[in-house]
Parts: C-alpha cells; structure tokens; sequence
C-alpha cells in the first residue's frame, strides 16, 4: 500500500505514542474472559506487576493459560506458547 | 520417540513443582520488510547485536536502533516473513559453531556445511563480533609465515600476525597469490581459512577444486557468501572467518586467513545500510565503513603464551578500478593494514608473474620475520629493482647509455625474469 510519507509519518507517530501509553498497562491475554478475581490471583504471582493496571485481552488462539504482556515484555505461559516449544523439540532432535 | 518422552518427564517435573516457573520474553512487533532487512517495533530492551527469532523460525540480528524501531539483517529466507508478525529476542549476540572438524570443509557465514557433508558438531560458540585483543596480550612479528612466492618473501616478508592487502585491478593474479600462500602452507602447521565474499559459486568450487588436487585442504576452512547469498550473510562472512580463526588461535595455532574481497564486502555493506536509510557518505557508503574493516583487520594478531601463544596473519584483498588506489576503501584499507602488494595490469600483461609493482609494495613489519640468510641476498634487491624499472622506462628513449646505467639495466632484467613464477607452484625456501 502506498502512503502519503506525511501521513506515514503521523501515522507512525500516533502508532509510538499509543505503544508508549500501552507501556504502563499490563495485559493478561487468555482464550476466554477472566473475573476480576481470576486476574487477581493471576497478577499477585507477578510481584513486579502487583501494582499495575491490568486488563484483560481475549484472544483464542491461545487455547489455555494466560499470557500477560507489558510493553514489550512478554510473560508466555500459554498451551500455545508449550505446543510450539514441543513442536521444535521435536524438530531440533528429529 | 525419546524426544515425546523427555517432554512428557519436563511436563511432570513442571507439575510436581508447585512454585510458578516462567521467564519474561522481550518481543516486538514486525513493521517493515525491505531486501534482506526487517524494521520492527518493540523490543525495548533488546541490544545491539541481539539474535533474534521471527515466527517461521527464521532468525535475524539487530543492528540498527532508532528512536522507536529496530532493523534487524535477516539470516535466512526474508520473504516468510510478514509484517505484523511477533518477534522474540533471544538474549544472546550472535556466534556460530566452531570446532576442529572444521577443517576440510566449506561452510556458510553461520557456520553451517555448504559441502554437503556431515552436519559439524560444534566445540564451542564463538561470537561473530569481538573486540580485538588489546596491547597487553600481543607479541612483536617476529616469526615468518613463507607465501612461497619468491619476490614477495624476498621483497615483502610477512610475519605471522601481520595483516598484508593484496590489492590489484580484475584478473590480476590476487587470488592466486593468496592460494598459492595457502598451498605453500603444507607441513608448517598453519591452519588456513578462505574467506570467500560474493565470489561465483563455481570460483568458490574452483578453489576447493584445486586446494584438494594440491593436498591443501587437509589444512584449510572455506568460508563462503556467494554473489548469490543475502547481502546480510556476505557482510557476515569475514566476520566468522575470524571468529573461527580465533578459535585456532586460542589452541596455539598459527592462522591464516584470506578475505576474498573487502571491495566486495564493502558493497554488501553499503546495500544494507542504503535499505536501512543510513546517511550515506562519499561513494555512497556509510559513515561507520572505515569503523568495518578496521575492527576486522585489528582482530589480526599475535598474542602472549597467556592467551594461547597462537596468531592469525590476515590477507585481505581489495579489487581496483584501473589501478586507482585512491579511491575511498582502497585508501582506508592500505591505511588499517601492515603493508601492500601492489599488482598492475601492465605487468601482468607482459608476462610478468606475478605482476608486483615493486616501487610501491611494501611491508611494514614482515622485515623483522625475515630469515638471516633471506635478509642479505635480499637486502639491495628491491632498491635495484624499483630503480631498474623507472629506468627501463626511461632509456627507451634513449640509445647511447653509460655502462653504469646498461649494468643496472642487466641486471635489473635479471632478477625480474628470475623472480617470475607460475601459478600454483611455491618455492620451498631451501630452494
Ligand atoms: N603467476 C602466474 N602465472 C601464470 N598465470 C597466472 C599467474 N597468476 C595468475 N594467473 C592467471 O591469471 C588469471 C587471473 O588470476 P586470479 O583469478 O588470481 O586474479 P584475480 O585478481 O583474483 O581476479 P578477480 O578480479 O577475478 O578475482 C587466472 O586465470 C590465473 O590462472
Ligand atoms: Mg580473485
């Protein structure tokens, strides 16, 4: 796709400014929507985090567990994070 | 199966263990591709060099860092890549596997066969880029490394540890003289890498073609980025050439190594950098290309008994446009090196093989390598050989010449006759 530079340039802009808001915010990713309690309980393993706004993200993909984001910190302990490090093991010792 | 079951035990030993186990990712988010390089967003607190793994597997390292993005060189097949992909840092700057089986054999810039024989275990990771060591840890050249071409071990001595630019217009004989170096290195305990850099594919069979025929390649590493690879690997290349030399080095080995060619080397860098939208400098190269091949050659050197005793002597090879030397990286490179050999096309042409320009070849350092009885037949000889041909030159001209001038001239004819000498046959000093 073909952008205006100045657009591109706005655009990318607005794109930094907003990943620098997401920065503070901690998500919890999960494949079905967690109570206020579930998120709790999920976050209080993460001292770091303690403090922190949390949301919660839906995403299906990632079957079970939970993955919890902040900037560009990635906690991965999802089934799908364990599936695909199976299917390398099984790659690299084929 | 034995890979399922280690999982399933991991699996039982994770849920026997009460206490949450987990690491912390550093992620960014792909944004651009262009040729061979990713530009991602993210990856805050990822480093310079940092290896880093897309989706697909495909790995890449970082070496750009703007205000919100990275770029990063891909290493492998760019075109799986698609642009709103996750990509993970991996904590480590980048290193290929090295290890004694090496030798023999051709491998790529990450370390991998190319020859297609067994897949190499690796001893040890050695990181592609290192800072050289420092002065403490380094020994005087005092030890020669013999090429086995007469004028140059004559003229232009070059010790072990020396870094030496063969330097030349096309089809030269540059290349030959480095080979037939290596050939010349059978028996004196020399482990020899061929650093090919956007050389054809089938030179790069040639060369192993006749390393093989010549015994040679008991001894010798080919390391290799075609003109076909990624301009990524290309500029790669020399750097894990050295990784590896240091690797011998540390052993106590006395290694040489040959960069076939940083002209070329140079391009692959100046075409990463123009994708990367780096400021680019005179002849369009970038600001930091003096910065790329001076740490490469620093890297060159004889160390302590400390640091294992070995050396690595370094031949780069630098190609010209009609012999003009004073173009941006010829000039930079004569100055990072110890020394030049200087071929010319005029000379090649007459029939004068190799064709070094004895007036302006020199070694800096090699003099001191040079063996006793080397040094006194060699002593007045590249005086009267740089006199010789200014003057052959200039008594064209001219009929009647004193006998002074006819007994220099004679001689000078001389010694240019006996120093030719085909290719691929190096003198044994004895000789
Ligand atoms: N001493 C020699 N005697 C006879 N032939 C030689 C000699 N040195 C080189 N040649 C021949 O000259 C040709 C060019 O040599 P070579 O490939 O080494 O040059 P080059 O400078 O490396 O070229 P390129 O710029 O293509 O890399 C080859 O065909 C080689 O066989
Ligand atoms: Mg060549």
């Amino acid at each position: 796709m073909r952008l205006d530079p100045q657009v591109k340039e706005r655009l990318k802009k607005t794109f930094a400014s907003e990943l620098l808001a997401q920065k503070e915010l901690v998500k919890v990713i999960s494949a079905y929507s967690l109570s206020q309690d579930e998120m709790h309980k999920i976050v209080s393993q993460f001292p770091k985090y303690a403090s922190a706004q949390v949301e919660n993200k839906i995403d299906p993909t990632v079957i079970g567990g939970f993955v919890i984001q902040s900037g560009s910190q990635v906690i991965d302990l999802s089934i799908r994070n364990a599936l695909h490090l199976l299917k390398k093991q099984l790659y690299e010792s084929n | 199966m034995k890979a399922i079951d280690q999982y399933l035990e991991q699996i039982e030993r994770e849920i026997k263990n009460s206490k949450l186990d987990y690491k912390t990712d550093e992620v960014g988010i792909v944004q651009e591709i262009r040729d061979g390089v990713a530009l991602a967003a993210g990856l805050d607190k990822a480093g310079y060099g940092e290896v880093v793994e897309f989706e697909s597997g495909v790995k890449g390292y970082i070496i750009d860092m703007m205000e919100d993005s990275v770029g990063i060189i891909v290493l492998g097949d760019y075109l799986t890549i698609k642009s709103g992909e996750q990509v993970k840092a991996l904590k480590y700057t980048l290193s290929v596997p090295v290890s004694e089986k090496m030798v023999g054999r051709i491998v790529d810039p990450l370390g991998q066969p190319l020859d297609g024989g067994e897949p190499l275990p690796a001893d040890a990771w050695n990181p592609v880029e290192k800072v050289a060591p420092s002065v403490v840890y380094r020994k005087p050249v005092n030890v020669p490394l013999q090429t086995g071409i007469k004028s140059i071990d004559a003229l232009f001595p070059i010790g072990r540890g020396q870094r030496e630019l063969i330097i030349g217009d096309r089809g030269t004989g540059k290349s030959t003289i480095a080979l037939d170096t290596i050939i010349n290195q059978k028996g004196q305990d020399v482990i020899c890498i061929y650093c090919g850099i956007g050389q054809k594919n089938s030179k790069i069979a040639l060369v192993s073609e006749l390393l093989r025929k010549q015994g040679a390649l008991d001894y010798t590493i080919i390391v290799s980025a075609s003109s076909s690879d990624p301009a990524a690997l290309q500029y790669l290349a020399p750097y894990t050439a050295s990784a590896i030399a240091e690797f011998f080095m540390a052993k106590g080995k006395d290694v040489l190594v040959i960069y076939d060619d940083l002209s070329k080397h140079a391009w692959a860098y100046r075409q990463v950098s123009l994708i990367l939208r780096r400021p680019a400098g005179r002849e369009a190269y970038p600001g930091d290309i003096f910065y790329l091949h001076s740490r490469l050659l620093e890297r060159a050197c004889r160390v302590e008994d400390s640091q294992g005793g070995g050396s690595i002597t370094a031949l780069p090879v630098i190609e010209t446009l009609e012999g003009d030397v004073s173009a941006y990286i010829p000039t930079n490179v004569i100055s990072i090196t110890d020394g030049q050999i200087f071929l010319e096309t005029d000379l090649f042409n007459a029939g004068i093989r190799p064709a070094i320009n004895i007036g302006i070849s020199v070694s800096r350092v090699g003099g001191n390598a040079q063996t006793k009885a080397m040094k006194q037949v060699a002593g007045r000889l590249k005086l009267d050989l740089a006199q010789y041909r200014e003057m052959a030159a200039f008594s064209q001209f001219e009929s009647d010449l004193d006998e002074d001038t006819k007994k220099l001239l004679n001689r000078g004819a001389k010694v240019t006759q006996l120093m030719k000498q085909d290719k691929n046959k190096p003198y044994r000093l004895g000789e």
